[in-house]
């Protein structure tokens, strides 16, 4: 300690915001690092040919423009016509879904389901287990596959699911569901990439640890064994249904697994508003089983993986991202006010953190998925923001900003403004979150409706996943209604 | 194609129709060729790995 102690406590308290706050990227590091490993240890060499009888749900509230497509795909399957059931559960819709559905019944009889509930608009659990009831009422079923009305499969993707349920310890088994919007927007190609990012590369590598995070939604593969141990519902008490499911499952002994290989074609919301309806209530839900299971985190068990410090650690970086780029920010504009040469040396060295967690992210993610890669490249590169790499090139080159890109144009910056722009970049990772929710705003507005684009890659989706989040743990601690918004889809996949 | 699998070597269309004839052998020729396939993440993070190095070493040298 100097003469100053007061000072040193605040310079070592800043000094440890700076450091929560990159703990996230080191999580995500954490996670690549594990996916090589996929190359050798991942389950397929336990999978074996098997073609059981499986029964296709898909809830369904206002669907009419998209069962068509998503049940001629399922009824194209290359999977043997007589073992496959497609139960279509209308949760009360209003449009012509009914229509649809009993068309599709008597062009495919036997094959196609129609479930009707007569009260609708509880929740997607609610309408699963209208389904569910029925067939495991008949003992036909063997797996049952849970998808959305809006999911095209490939041709192959089912049979490249089940050839893992014959292995009796495999509860259940996910596809890798990619963006496949037939003319995707901004929004739709960020989505594209974060699919690569968080599944498969994120889900490979929570396959090499034993514990997955969570079934996708839209491509879920039980058997009937793991169904009837869960009790034969699906847990309705979180907007998170999918995840309690995933955790139920592994917490009870039983595997689960990803198939990067078994790909299936989601259209993806293409508007910010429409992403932040559906990723507020994705995020709640976390939130909501964050505290349901928190009895399991940092605590390894002998029957499940969930409880391993590295399944803590993936989760946590994920959870306390939004939290941790405030911690960020105010450590460093505050080291910057209290002790500026410890905010220049320690910002120098997060170029190393920075710049091995984008590149190295960037690139494995966009071979991962050369497909995706082909159209969401842009958006791969631009996924932390230009303001995020602006800040990256400002901690590897300090003296670009200030004086190399005005020396360009024949100015000097004042001490003011090397102030200004110091404070700026700091302050991004916060100041980023406030931005993402300008372009909310602005989006589809008159005049300045236009701003919104620019803006949202200036941001970065990674910030904007961030903002949102942030809002839903608002939301969550205030107690909001749990609302199951439907996002709206066209139909159109480039399947 | 999902991309952990390669780029499609000769042949392959007629590989991906004898999987879909869903006999025993073709899908273990089907599991065999995807868990192969599987080998192409070792490359995407090798790449990774080496592009993270080459960054490191430019900003030191142009520093």
């Amino acid at each position: 300690m100097t003469g100053e102690p007061l000072r040193d406590v605040l310079v070592a308290l800043l000094v440890a915001c700076v450091a929560v706050g990159v703990a996230p990227a080191l999580g995500g590091l954490y996670q690549y690092l594990l996916l090589p490993v996929h190359a050798w240890r991942n389950h397929l060499g336990d999978a074996a040919p098997y073609l059981p009888n499986v029964a296709v749900l898909i809830p369904a509230w206002n669907e009419a423009a998209v069962l068509a497509a998503s049940v001629g795909r399922l009824m194209r399957l290359q999977y043997p016509a007589e073992r496959l059931r497609v139960y279509v559960v209308d949760d009360a819709s209003t449009d012509d879904t009914p229509e649809v559905v009993q068309a599709l019944a008597e062009r495919y009889p036997g094959r196609v389901v129609h479930l009707r509930r007569d009260q609708g608009g509880q929740g997607k659990a609610h309408t699963l287990n209208h389904g569910i009831e029925r067939v495991l009422a008949d003992d036909w079923m063997q797996a049952l596959l849970i998808t959305d009305a809006d999911v095209i499969y490939r041709p192959d993707s089912l049979r490249r699911m089940t050839r893992h349920l014959a292995d009796p310890r495999i509860g259940a088994v996910t596809a890798y569901i990619r963006e496949g919007s037939e003319r995707p927007g901004a929004v739709a190609r960020f989505i594209g990439y974060e699919y690569v990012t968080a599944q498969a590369c994120a889900r490979r590598a929570q396959n090499v640890l034993g514990a997955l995070a969570c079934l996708a939604g839209g491509a879920q593969l039980h058997t009937r064994e793991n169904l009837e141990a869960l009790g034969g519902r699906i847990d309705t008490s979180t907007l998170a249904e999918d995840t309690v499911t995933t955790f139920l499952t592994q917490l009870d002994g039983r595997q689960v697994v990803f198939d990067g290989s078994a790909v299936v074609l989601a259209e993806e919301p293409d508007s910010v508003r429409a992403l932040w309806k559906q990723r507020a209530r994705w995020a709640r839900g976390n939130a909501q089983i964050t505290r349901r299971f928190r009895h399991l985190w940092f605590r390894p068990s002998r029957t499940h993986r969930l409880g391993s410090f590295g399944f803590g650690l993936i989760w946590f970086s994920t959870y306390a991202l939004p939290f941790t780029l405030v911690l960020a920010s105010v450590g460093l504009v505050g080291l910057h006010l209290v002790s500026p040469g410890t905010a220049t040396g320690l910002f120098g060295t997060l170029w190393w953190v920075g710049v091995a967690a984008y590149v190295y992210v960037t690139v494995t993610a966009l071979l991962v998925d050369l497909d995706t890669a082909r159209r969401s490249w842009f958006e791969g590169l631009t996924f932390p923001g230009f303001g995020a790499l602006a800040l990256v090139v400002a901690a590897g080159f300090p003296e670009f900003w200030p004086v190399v890109v005005p020396g360009w144009f024949g100015l000097e910056l004042s001490d003011a403004g090397r102030e200004a722009m110091l404070l700026l970049l700091y302050s991004w990772p916060a100041l980023s979150m406030a931005v993402a929710h300008v372009v909310r705003a602005v989006e589809g507005r008159r005049w300045v409706g236009w701003l919104s684009r620019p803006l949202l890659y200036a941001v970065g989706f990674g910030p904007l996943l961030c903002a949102i989040t942030l809002d839903a743990y608002v939301q969550e601690r205030r107690g909001a209604a749990m609302v199951w918004d439907k996002t709206e889809k066209t139909g159109k996949v480039a399947a | 194609m999902s991309a952990p699998t390669p780029p499609a070597p000769h042949g392959a269309g007629s590989r991906t129709e004898r999987w879909a004839t869903l006999t025993p052998e073709a899908l273990e020729d089907e599991i065999e060729t995807n868990r192969r396939g599987e080998r192409w993440v070792l490359v995407a993070s090798g790449v990774g790995a080496a592009a993270t190095a080459l960054a490191v070493v430019l900003q030191a040298v142009t520093r």
